[in-house]
């Protein structure tokens, strides 16, 4: 039986005044199982750091309910969570030796010393925060998050300037964690390539709410890319995005039965086309597995 | 992903020691703060010094820097005397200044830089919740603050020790504006509500500058305010005579005047306007003045204005914490 990490029903969380204010959650609800490395994804301002804001118990959700971990108040368990903000904000007066103590001693009984100085370990020790490099900046950041040594990890666009080296590395750091320890990963960010290869869940985030939720696997395999002579019937399949150019039209599909290859040309959409595609069709309905709804408990298969 | 083995957690009491372990990290986070601080205090102590050891210094015929041959009527200061007293005379309100730039600090660096600047998503995720965050931002400058500004106002006692010999100087009077606030337990009262409306004032707004400026303007409001109503803060003495009132050495006048038949009270101030040819005398005479009296503050009233003054300072402090806790539980639970 596979807990949740995260539990989210009917979630909204508003900036700003009342009536005119920017709705960066609206009525969100999925679910996340434990252990997953989870990308989540969608254009800038899809409510994706808010999400991570309040998994990180910072801020308070406006509607709705939150359960991470277990814990319907994620704050209680912020000892178990680790959250890596876009900014990587660290005290800038601080050297790279200092910063690590100081995760050492605000997470009195738990601080993992080794695995925090193994990342951080390329870093100049004597060097101040405010001297260092975006990239140099948020492995720091990450060797503060991994060194708690934490059940959920909450990282808001990890990635962003890193060298593709220095991601390479790190992303293996991190998968190495979740094998180990079975630490759950929510990584965002707006590029799927980044993450596409390591994430084996997707939160696909568009408009304040979860449009797709589920296994990668699962949700491409949902989907198809059909292609065809046009004026053809499309049904029972629930049309995602279609594209008619002269006699021939492209449709991506969410099959809804069998699929008539004699009529259709069939091929797997990539992850990436898939929400290009859903970018593009607001009006396409969501898609969670039974793993990502909330609510339904999901059956014990953990295998 | 079959095994799911749990990190450890050893289920250490966690409370204390992050409340020990943001102590720790405060200080070395704000180390130049301290040492800032650490200088001032040493400078408060070294100019107090360097005052006494130039009166004990200069020359006199007789106690307290007197020039003049003992025991004639006539006491005449010397330099190292006046000069002393000028600059002790003013001793109060510098510790009073001292309070409202810890405050200022607790505003701006301590609570809304980090709220501003987003250093507090860190602190909060490394497993400090935010009150725990709070508490050590008020707790570690209260501490500090209150044991540095028991040293200053030790050492200020001791630098108007100075004068007890000779006779009452005006700028160093117990009650002087200048002086009453930083010889007791009073400034530290203004220490802790500098601390708690800085705090308060951070929360609220989230801005450096702005935070700070607020602090200036409601905690410059409070120390305005008790410093002109201090002599209501415990009900005053009153002496009536049928001859003209002095004051004794140490006495604190508060109101005087002359009361009628029926103990209505008239002041001198009323009188003031009167017509000059009769003088203020003959003029309260005539509104039917009979006794002199003096409304006034004895010496001895000096512990319990001290003690009021900090209580007021105390509980409005306390009334700050409850509030900048509030407005944090509110916004971040």
């Amino acid at each position: 039986m596979t807990e949740a990490a995260i539990e989210a029903h009917g979630l909204g969380r508003t900036y700003g005044r009342r009536g005119g204010g920017h709705r960066a959650l609206h009525d969100c609800s999925f679910r996340l199982p434990a252990g997953r490395v989870c990308a989540l994804v969608g254009p800038n301002g899809a409510g994706k750091s808010t999400l991570l804001n309040l998994a990180a118990g910072l801020d308070r959700p406006g509607a709705g309910s939150l359960a991470v971990l277990g814990s319907t108040e994620p704050a209680d368990v912020r000892d178990r969570v680790a959250y890596v903000a876009q900014d990587k904000p660290l005290y800038p007066q601080l050297t790279v030796a200092d910063t690590l103590w100081a995760g050492a001693e605000l997470n009195p009984g738990r601080w993992d010393r080794a695995t925090a100085d193994r990342i951080a370990g390329p870093l100049p020790q004597g060097a101040r925060v405010r001297t260092l490099s975006g990239g140099q900046r948020t492995r720091l950041a990450l060797a503060l998050a991994l060194g708690k040594r934490p059940e959920l990890m909450l990282l808001d666009e990890p990635m962003a300037d890193l060298d593709p080296l220095a991601r390479h590395e790190l992303m293996g750091v991190l998968m190495a964690e979740t094998a180990e320890h079975g630490t759950t990963i929510v990584m965002s960010s707006h590029i799927l390539t980044e993450l596409e290869g390591a994430c084996d869940y997707l939160l696909f985030v568009d408009g304040g709410r979860v449009r797709l939720g589920g296994e990668a696997e699962d949700i491409t395999s949902a989907h198809a890319l059909l292609t065809g002579q046009a004026g053809r019937d499309l049904a029972p399949h629930t049309v995602v995005e279609s594209r008619t150019t002269g006699r021939q039209l492209t449709a991506l599909v969410r099959k809804e039965g069998p699929v008539d290859t004699a009529a259709w040309s069939v091929t797997q959409p990539s992850l990436e086309e898939l929400l290009l595609a859903h970018l593009r069709s607001p009006e396409a309905p969501p898609l969670l597995t039974p793993s990502a709804s909330a609510g339904v408990r999901a059956e014990g298969v953990s295998a | 992903m079959s095994t799911l083995t749990r990190p450890k957690t050893e289920a250490v009491a966690t409370a204390p020691g992050t409340l020990r372990g943001s102590a720790r990290v405060l200080l070395r986070v704000h180390r130049k703060a301290l040492w800032a601080g650490a200088a001032l205090l040493v400078t408060g102590i070294g100019i107090v010094v360097a005052l006494r050891v130039w009166m004990a210094s200069s020359e006199a015929l007789c106690g307290g820097g007197d020039v003049t041959p003992c025991g004639d009527e006539i006491y005449v200061p010397n330099y190292a005397y006046t000069s002393a007293e000028g600059y002790l005379a003013n001793g109060g309100t510098v510790l009073i200044l001292l309070a409202a730039l810890i405050g200022l600090f607790v505003a701006g660096p301590l609570i809304a830089r980090e709220l501003e600047s987003g250093t507090f998503r860190p602190a909060w995720a490394q497993s400090v919740s935010p009150a725990h965050w709070l508490a050590a931002r008020l707790a570690v400058p209260a501490a500090l603050t209150v044991t540095g500004l028991t040293i200053l106002v030790i050492v200020y006692r001791w630098g108007l020790w100075a004068f007890r010999s000779g006779p009452e100087r005006y700028g160093t009077r117990w009650h002087s504006t200048g002086v009453f606030p930083g010889t007791g337990p009073a400034v530290l009262g203004y220490a802790l509500l500098a601390v708690a409306v800085g705090a308060l004032c951070a929360v609220l707004v989230r801005r450096t500058l702005l935070a700070m400026s607020l602090t200036a303007l409601v905690f410059g409001a409070v120390a305005a305010c008790l410093s002109a109503w201090r002599y209501e803060l415990w009900p005053s003495s009153f002496r009536k005579s049928t001859d003209v009132l002095g004051h004794a050495p140490g006495d604190w006048p508060i109101d005087s005047g002359m009361l009628t038949a029926s103990g209505e009270k008239l002041y001198w101030q009323d009188c003031f306007e009167a017509d000059m040819t009769q003088g203020v005398e003959a003029c309260m005479r005539g509104r039917g003045g009979i006794d002199y009296f003096s409304d006034y503050h004895p010496a001895s009233h000096y512990w319990p204005l001290q003690l009021a003054e900090t209580g007021i300072l105390l509980a409005l402090a306390a009334l700050a914490v409850f509030a900048a806790f509030r407005v944090l539980r509110r916004l971040h639970g």
